[in-house]
């Protein structure tokens, strides 16, 4: 309260207002044994022992939550020859391999450790939340990670159960359709789309209900990508269309062309606005790419580059039509890498400047950790051959710049060879630390 | 001398420093590595034609880097990346010559370092009283300036004074300085924060502390030499090193530090545990462009000389470090519970009453949002910076227990600089 009181003659100021009234406190007494020549004087050293005693009287707060519950220690952290090299492997293409290990090791990390992650730029955090310890998962609870966690583990549930689906499909069309139209009615706006990419890899004729269900979907999309998918089942309208397509697409020499038509109503309205939604995209998409062709009598690259002249977006609809029916590659190649393929990459690098990711990685993880890749030497300069279509100012800007641009390929492949080396050590190191901790 | 990742993350001048070292902390992205001695050396890969030379020199215990690179940090991106490649001891080392343009640098190190240190010339005492009379009158006639210039304030009201420019509180501290009063010049500088306060009351009190030091100043022949040291120190006199009598080399704990921006100046506070819970602070001031000098990691062991400052608090202290040793826990037994923490505040307080902050040792405690809590129900208000990731952090190391925490306390916010959880915690 002196405080107070003296603060709001201190805002008025002593020429407009007297000092206050002295508290009946000890404070009060103490402030009352001030003796100055002024009120303002007064009144400043009465705010220093005020001041003073408000900073001295602390009043310790009430908590507001209840001590946390101490859980037990960790049955398997994860050993130290392991953490040591965690943070930088899970920067490379053997990251999956790791976390394999630590998930078959049953080891588990800290809190702490997660966050000293987080703080030294690992990616993709929420990939390591499931190897949290109990203290770890409830020290975290609420944290931006967890909810990351929340939300890739429901993606991967989701991808999970659209698999199952696949396989009843497969092996029991009947059910399958009735559980994907199950799944259809229950699904948001992302997992209809989901379900319309496994529809358009693998159409069973029982899925006409759920396709004739969703031509009425609140998405413009969803709804013509189901009009177009019910060209693919064989019926009246697949019939219409194949009458209809040779009209559309004639061939003039080696040249196809796009003659104007009438789009069939089923087919609904196309979207004036959209890039991609055209009376051409509906019809040839709403065919199964062998289908056209067979009704077209045409190589499928020659279709493909025909559409693309006419639109950038139909050449593309059409090649995502193509890669659909095409088998599924296997995940990795399965013949074996060794030294040669390493050079032979190092070498494309040296001539094109660009790493490959995808055959990075299958070094890092196939390559025999112990093999000898010698360092790229670099190649001398050849000036390469000038392109056509350069006016005389740009090919000399052209030419000037090619032993920097060769210079920089070279620099790019000993920078791969490095980052190569590294890994493989890191593989060593992590093959030898899991040896002495096993 | 070698190096952990972790203390050579701690050199970094700011976050930014520390991830974009991270980034450049693969080998792909240095040429050359080389390691002779305590001597690192590299060329890191940059954007430009040719990399970059980069070299830290760990043959004493006081670290330095060099890089050829136009960054006016310190240590760059470059030498933290080698640094941190070093620790963590990734990369293909070759025992290379160093280059021409290094040699010179470490030369003139070596020659330094190996320099007989040179007594410090013996203080001409008349001379120095002569400098002390003229710089009294001064700070004097700075100081009755400004009693006059509180009671006018407090005379027109504060109310008024919420309407001046800040070029006017400015000029009042540039006086102060001119005053040679610079620790006073700071206090105004305080003031256009607090003017607009609705109650007023924190500037009531402020301008209050301002009129004390007034006051103090004109009774200081009837002060204790340490309130009399203590004046002095908040008025802005330099400490006298000479004044401070260390003692024997005693092993210290290192409890945290805080690096703060005091205008053009950084200031870093370190705090040190002793054996028995003394706690003592060092205060070492840069500019920003300077290196930054030796930074103790928290919850380590140094051995050296400590002197504290002339003080009726005994706080501040100068330290002669001989050895770094190697990682401690918080001590249990020297810990204050929360309970324990007015007392002790309201007697430092006593003794000197412009305390800004203490340092001290809590627990066990656990932390809430914005709390920092006892079991026993009662809690202190954190630092509002504690949020967020620092928060996160703090309870990851307790992980679900109770902890020691040492921190700052400053009468109004607790802000943690290390902590223990209590199954670490030296019993």
């Amino acid at each position: 309260m002196t405080l107070k009181s003296l603060a709001a003659a201190a805002l008025r100021g002593t020429a407009r207002s007297p000092l206050p009234a002295l508290p009946p406190s000890p404070l009060g007494e103490a402030l009352g044994r001030i003796q100055t020549a002024s009120p303002e004087a007064t009144l400043l050293a009465r705010a220093a022992l005020s001041g003073l005693h408000a900073r001295a009287g602390l009043v310790l707060d009430a908590a507001t939550v209840l001590p946390p519950v101490q859980l037990p220690p960790p049955a398997c952290p994860l050993p130290p020859q392991l953490w040591a090299l965690l943070p930088a492997l899970l920067g490379t293409p053997l990251r999956s391999a790791v976390l394999d290990d630590l998930e078959l090791g049953r080891w588990t990390l800290s809190a702490a450790q997660l966050l000293s992650l987080k703080n030294s730029g690992v990616r993709n955090l929420q990939e390591l939340w499931p190897l949290l310890d109990e203290r770890g998962q409830a020290v975290l609870d609420g944290h931006p990670l967890q909810v990351e966690w929340q939300k890739a583990d429901a993606q991967a549930q989701w991808q999970a159960r659209l698999h199952e689906l696949q396989a009843v499909r497969t092996a029991d069309p009947s059910a399958g359709a009735a559980q994907t139209l199950e799944l259809w009615q229950a699904a948001d706006a992302n997992g209809r789309r989901d379900l319309l990419d496994l529809l358009e890899k693998g159409l069973l004729a029982d899925d006409l209900p759920l396709l004739q269900h969703a031509e009425t979907d609140r998405s413009a999309e969803v709804q013509r990508r189901v009009r177009m998918l019910q060209g693919h089942l064989p019926g009246p309208l697949q019939d219409e269309l194949l009458a209809l397509v040779p009209q559309v697409v004639t061939t003039k020499g080696d040249q196809l062309k796009f003659r104007p038509f009438q789009l069939p109503e089923a087919l609904g309205t196309p979207n004036v606005g959209a890039v991609d939604d055209s009376d051409l995209h509906r019809l040839l998409g709403a065919l199964p790419f062998s289908v056209l062709l067979g009704a077209l009598d045409v190589r499928g690259e020659q279709l493909v580059q025909a559409a693309e002249k006419k639109s950038r977006s139909l050449g593309q609809q059409l090649r995502a039509q193509r890669e659909r029916e095409r088998p599924e590659r296997s995940a990795e190649a399965q013949a074996p890498v060794t030294a040669a393929d390493a050079a032979e990459w190092l070498a494309s690098i040296q001539q094109r400047g660009q790493r490959d990711p995808a055959t990075f990685g299958r070094l890092a993880r196939q390559l025999d950790p112990t093999a000898d890749i010698a360092v790229p030497q670099p190649l001398p300069f050849v000036m390469p051959a000038r392109p056509a279509s350069l006016s005389a100012r740009q090919l000399a800007l052209w030419e000037e710049r090619q032993p920097a641009v060769h210079h920089e390929r070279q620099a790019e492949a000993e920078a791969a060879w490095r980052s190569l080396m590294e890994v493989l050590r890191l593989r060593r190191e992590w093959a030898r630390a899991l040896e002495e901790v096993i | 001398m070698s190096i952990t990742p972790e203390a050579a993350a701690a050199l970094a001048p700011d976050s930014a420093s520390l991830k974009a070292a991270q980034k450049l902390a693969t080998p792909g992205k240095w040429p050359t590595l080389s390691q002779v001695g305590g001597v690192l050396w590299g060329e890191a890969q940059g954007s430009g034609a040719h990399p970059y030379l980069v070299a830290a020199d760990l043959r004493t215990s006081e670290l330095a880097t060099k890089c050829s690179c136009p960054s006016r940090k310190f240590p760059c991106k470059h030498a933290l990346a080698l640094l941190l490649l070093h620790a963590s001891e990734a990369g293909d080392w070759k025992a290379l010559a160093v280059p021409e343009e290094l040699s010179k640098w470490l030369e003139g190190r070596q020659a330094r370092a190996e320099k007989p240190k040179t007594e410090p010339k013996e203080a001409d005492a008349a001379q120095h009283a002569k400098t002390w009379a003229k710089r009294e009158k001064k700070m004097g006639a700075g100081l009755e300036a400004l009693e006059l210039w509180l009671t006018d304030l407090v005379r027109e009201g504060l109310l008024a004074a919420r309407g001046r420019p800040y070029s006017e509180w400015d000029a009042q501290a540039a006086r102060l300085v001119d005053a040679q009063l610079p620790g006073v010049a700071r206090l105004i500088r305080q003031i256009p924060g607090l003017l607009h306060e609705d109650s007023g009351e924190a500037l009531t009190a402020h301008l209050g502390r301002l009129y004390l030091l007034t006051q103090a100043w004109q009774g200081r022949e009837a002060l204790s030499k340490g309130e009399r040291a203590d004046l002095l120190a908040v008025l802005g006199v330099p400490l006298d090193r000479a004044a401070c009598q260390p003692a024997e080399g005693e092993e210290w704990l290192c409890v945290g530090s805080v690096m703060e921006e005091e205008g053009r100046l950084s200031v870093r506070r370190t705090w040190l545990l002793g054996r028995a819970g003394e706690v003592a602070l060092l205060l070492d001031f840069f500019t920003k462009a300077a290196a930054q000098g030796q930074e103790f990691l928290p919850l380590h062991q140094l051995r050296g000389a400590l002197a504290y400052a002339p003080a009726a608090f005994a706080q501040r202290a100068v330290f002669d470090l001989v050895e770094q040793l190697g990682p401690m826990p918080l001590p249990a037994h020297l810990a204050l519970s929360l309970a324990d923490l007015p007392a002790h505040w309201a007697a430092a307080l006593a003794l000197n009453p412009w305390l800004e902050r203490t340092g001290v040792l809590l627990g066990p405690v656990y932390f809430a949002p914005g709390q920092l809590c006892s079991p026993e129900g009662s809690a202190l208000p954190l630092a509002d910076e504690i949020r967020g990731s620092y928060l996160w952090y703090l309870k990851a190391q307790a992980n679900t227990e109770l902890a020691y925490v040492f921190g700052e306390w400053n009468g109004e916010t607790f802000y943690p600089l290390s902590l223990s959880p209590a199954s670490e915690a030296r019993p």
